[in-house]
């Protein structure tokens, strides 16, 4: 009979999906539950099983290429069938869904005519939720540049033009690799971290670009607080002025995955530091979630995940806390990109978890424990340390962002006991901030809605456990 | 569809071909789900096709029976519409709830489907009013529920099974155990050996009987059926089965391995039944595969009809919902539209 190999959709909030592998080659054939293909999705690898014998006739997306769910990636049908319905289908499906994507991915893929990556749109058609950010053609990444999507996502991130760099890849293609080669060894000034929630006008992107204004520290007058090209020219004005009495502005950062703790010595003069301890309600919770956490569905939690959700709850009541500084701008953000410092190899190092907010304990845990890996790529916003798991003490502050929360649940408060002393946890928690975007107070209302979750803490988690239904 | 019973030939058949028909129904609504045409969650049955034919193949068409989020394959054993199904599984208006309750949520009240449910644990204490509602009227009827081995640790299963059986109620439990709720394997869910142990705890029988032989469960439920109907009270029966697929479509299973599916699979329920049949000269290799194939029209039939049906009428919205008005939602309904219609649906 045939049909159109789709991309899965696996699971309800599946955005898009990679090409790892073609396990079979097109032309050769296949049994029924023979395995295709291999495609990952939010860090999981999942296969693509053959629904029936055939041989694999077609082929629309290639390896490191990502679609969202439902999107052709080939044709399986019996060696000699008339596929032309199929290919008419799978083409009229590909074109609807990426009419505009002549770019970069179309010209890399070759032997993939359509492959060009049917980019942003089907979430629509598949009535999924969600925009699914698409991987594929940049327009500034100019028309006869080959990269993989990887790269040109990291093009993005790091505000790296593609036409300019070096490919080392296979027929001289970008990859990801070569990006952060090239973001590197160029100067860092330019290579700002827009992040990714900035609304502005077309108009306006045109204007902070001649203007050299970045749009991510422009307060939006527009509609639903969009930035308009009068809001960027006002800005621009500001920073002259600004720029002449500050002193330096911090460098934007390399937006790199892993990063080292270094003692900043020059931030520590803005850096105070708010110490509370947890009541005895807030302490025992964190413990109990902890442990009722592990044994009744998830093994690998730790506290820090706990810690995790709890802080991401006080970060919702205290928005100001999750944010960078930059440039005079006290930048609010509304994804939680949580650094989390943890050990590796007895180094205090800081990976970020993008979105913390919005995962599930299952990944977060997961998230976590891939951190020592090519981990996230976001800004954080926030960071934390559970001084039980790593010896980052003090400043660890992840600048831009203005606060890191280190909780030690380590020790031990004595209490008269029926007999003699009874040791019950004691939890103290502490955040280091910047002055410039908080003061003592800000810290110290944040520290009372921390342990005001904590008490909630099982509640909390099991929010964040998606059981599925 | 005709009624069946596995006393007779043709009955036997039919079972074989309801089973069948599950699983073409279910492989196909994961196909259909992996490609995104289907909204929504779906949790499959492959696998434990024998429990909810033999089930129903010991009710009579009158019966009541309450199902579970895994809930395709009840439905087809109690005879419901695999087109309207699969509408429903579309969001189609033609579906058996306008296309607005989806995979968990299918009913058909005249049919005696109480109705998919999301709610682990729901059904028992649905089949327990129910079975109320029969005793009070003293109605020949018993009322059946599924639930999963996940379901008996909730609590309203005990309510709902402790009342039935204190009231000596005309019901029926039958837990699927499968072995896992989500990813949790049975032994770290219940401190007992069989979950029919339970039954100890109302004074009810308490039966664990092989969920992959069609005909084991139907004697088990006959058996139930017969004791409801003499007023003895409910029975509570635990099959044990085994889903091949994850717990929903998506679910990467991590908690288990290939070969432990490949075991379950060599005691597969069609294929075993299909090889007794043609033993005992019931049923050849080629009516086998003509009944394969009519089943497999059946369903592309139903995704075609599915595919092809209109979605429903967005001034459907508040329908159903409340058996009285509710101001609140009346006035909401009746708001201006973002599509440029201004008629509310009627809320009640
Ligand atoms: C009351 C309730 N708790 C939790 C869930 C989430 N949930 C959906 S299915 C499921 C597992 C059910 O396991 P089981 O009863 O064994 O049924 P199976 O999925 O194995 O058929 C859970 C926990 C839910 N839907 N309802
Ligand atoms: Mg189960």
């Amino acid at each position: 009979m045939g049909y159109i190999v789709r991309m899965p959709k696996l699971g309800l909030e599946m955005k898009e999906g990679t090409l790892l592998e073609w396990t079979v080659a097109e032309g050769e054939e296949v049994a029924e539950g023979d395995q295709l293909a291999e495609i990952e999705s939010e860090k999981s690898v999942a296969e693509v099983e053959a629904r029936e014998g055939g041989v694999l006739r077609r082929v629309y997306l290639e390896v490191d290429q990502t679609v969202p769910p439902s999107t052709p990636i080939g044709i399986l049908a019996a060696p000699d069938a008339d596929i032309s319905d199929l290919e008419a289908e799978a083409e009229a499906d590909l074109a609807e869904e990426a009419p505009d994507v002549a770019g970069v991915e179309a010209e890399a893929a070759a032997s993939a005519p359509e492959g060009g990556g049917a980019a942003e749109s089907a979430a629509a058609s598949a009535g999924g939720g969600g925009a699914a950010g698409g991987a594929s053609a940049d327009a500034s990444a100019g028309a006869d540049v080959k990269a993989s999507p990887r790269a040109e996502k990291r093009a993005e991130e790091l505000g790296v033009d593609l036409s300019t760099v070096e490919g080392t890849g296979p027929q001289g293609a970008i990859t990801a690799d070569d990006v952060e080669t090239a973001a590197e060894s160029a100067p860092a000034s330019d290579a700002s971290t827009e992040p990714a929630d900035v609304k502005a006008s077309p108009r306006a992107e045109k204007r902070a670009e001649e203007l050299g204004v970045d749009l991510s520290t422009v307060e939006g007058t527009g509609p639903q607080g969009a930035i308009t090209a009068d809001d960027v020219e006002a800005a621009a004005e500001a920073q002259e002025t600004a720029a002449a009495a500050a002193e330096s502005a911090p460098a934007a950062r390399d937006t790199g995955e892993i990063r080292r703790i270094v003692p900043d010595d020059a931030a520590a003069y803005r850096h105070e530091r708010a110490t509370a301890v947890a009541d005895e309600a807030g302490a025992t919770a964190l413990f109990e979630t902890t442990e009722a956490v592990r044994s009744a569905f998830e093994e690998r939690v730790t506290m820090t995940d706990v810690l995790a959700v709890v802080a991401s709850a006080a970060l919702a009541d205290h928005p100001i806390v999750n944010a960078t500084y930059a440039e005079g701008t006290h930048q609010l953000h509304e994804s939680r990109n949580l650094a989390l410092a943890v050990d590796i190899e007895g180094e205090p190092t800081a990976g970020v978890i993008p979105d913390a907010d919005e995962l599930s304990i299952t990944e977060l845990v997961e998230a976590r424990q891939d951190l020592g890996g090519d981990g996230g790529e976001a800004v954080p916003t926030f960071t934390l340390a559970n001084a039980g798991e790593t010896d980052a003490e003090g400043r660890l502050v992840n600048e831009p962002a203005v606060a890191a929360l280190e909780v030690d649940p380590t020790g031990q408060r004595a209490v008269p006991g029926n007999d003699g002393v009874d040791l019950r946890p004691l939890v103290t928690a502490s955040l280091t901030y910047d002055t410039r975007a908080l003061d003592g107070a800000d810290a110290e209302a944040f520290l009372e809605s921390f342990f005001d979750h904590a008490e909630r803490a099982s509640e909390l988690v099991l929010g964040s456990y998606r059981g599925r239904e | 569809m005709s009624d069946y019973t596995l006393e007779t030939e043709a009955g036997r058949r039919e079972a074989l071909r309801r089973m069948l028909l599950i699983r073409e129904f279910d492989t196909t609504a994961g196909e259909r789900f992996n490609d995104g045409d289907i909204p929504g969650f779906v949790h499959l049955y492959i696998g434990e096709e024998a429990v909810g034919v033999g089930t129903c193949g010991a009710l009579e068409p009158e019966d009541y029976v309450a199902s579970t989020h895994r809930g395709h394959g009840h439905c087809i054993s109690k005879g419901l519409d695999p087109e309207l199904m699969m509408a429903e599984l579309y969001g189609k208006a033609d579906g058996y709830c306008n296309g607005k309750g989806g995979s968990m949520h299918i009913a058909d009240v005249e049919a005696g489907m109480l109705g998919a449910n999301g709610i682990v644990g729901a059904g028992p204490p649905l089949a327990t009013g129910a079975a109320l509602t029969i005793d009070y009227q003293d109605r020949d009827q018993v009322a059946l529920a599924f639930g999963g081995d996940g379901s008996v640790a909730q609590g309203q299963v005990h309510e709902a099974v402790n009342l039935a059986a204190t009231w000596d109620l005309p019901a029926i439990f039958v837990i699927e155990n499968n072995q896992y709720g989500e990813a949790t394997p049975v032994e770290k869910q219940h401190n007992v050996d069989n979950l029919s142990d339970t039954a100890g705890a109302y004074d009810i029988p308490g039966v664990t009987v092989d969920g992959m032989d069609v005909t084991a469960v139907y004697e088990a439920v006959s058996e139930a059926r017969d004791r409801a109907l003499a007023g003895d009270g409910p029975t509570l029966i635990e099959a044990e089965t085994y889903r091949y697929r994850g717990h929903y479509e998506g679910d990467h299973e991590p908690y288990r391995d290939e070969a432990e599916i490949e075991q379950w699979r060599e005691r597969d329920a069609i294929e075993s039944f299909k090889e007794r049949l043609i033993e005992r000269g019931e049923l050849t290799e080629a009516e086998f595969e003509e009944m394969q194939a009519e089943v497999e029209e059946t369903i592309a039939d139903a995704v075609a009809y599915a595919k092809d049906a209109d979605l429903p009428d967005p001034e459907q919205a508040y329908d159903d919902m409340f058996g009285e008005p509710v101001p609140e939602i009346q006035q909401f309904a009746s708001r201006p539209r973002a599509d440029g219609g201004t008629e509310g649906g009627d809320p009640t």
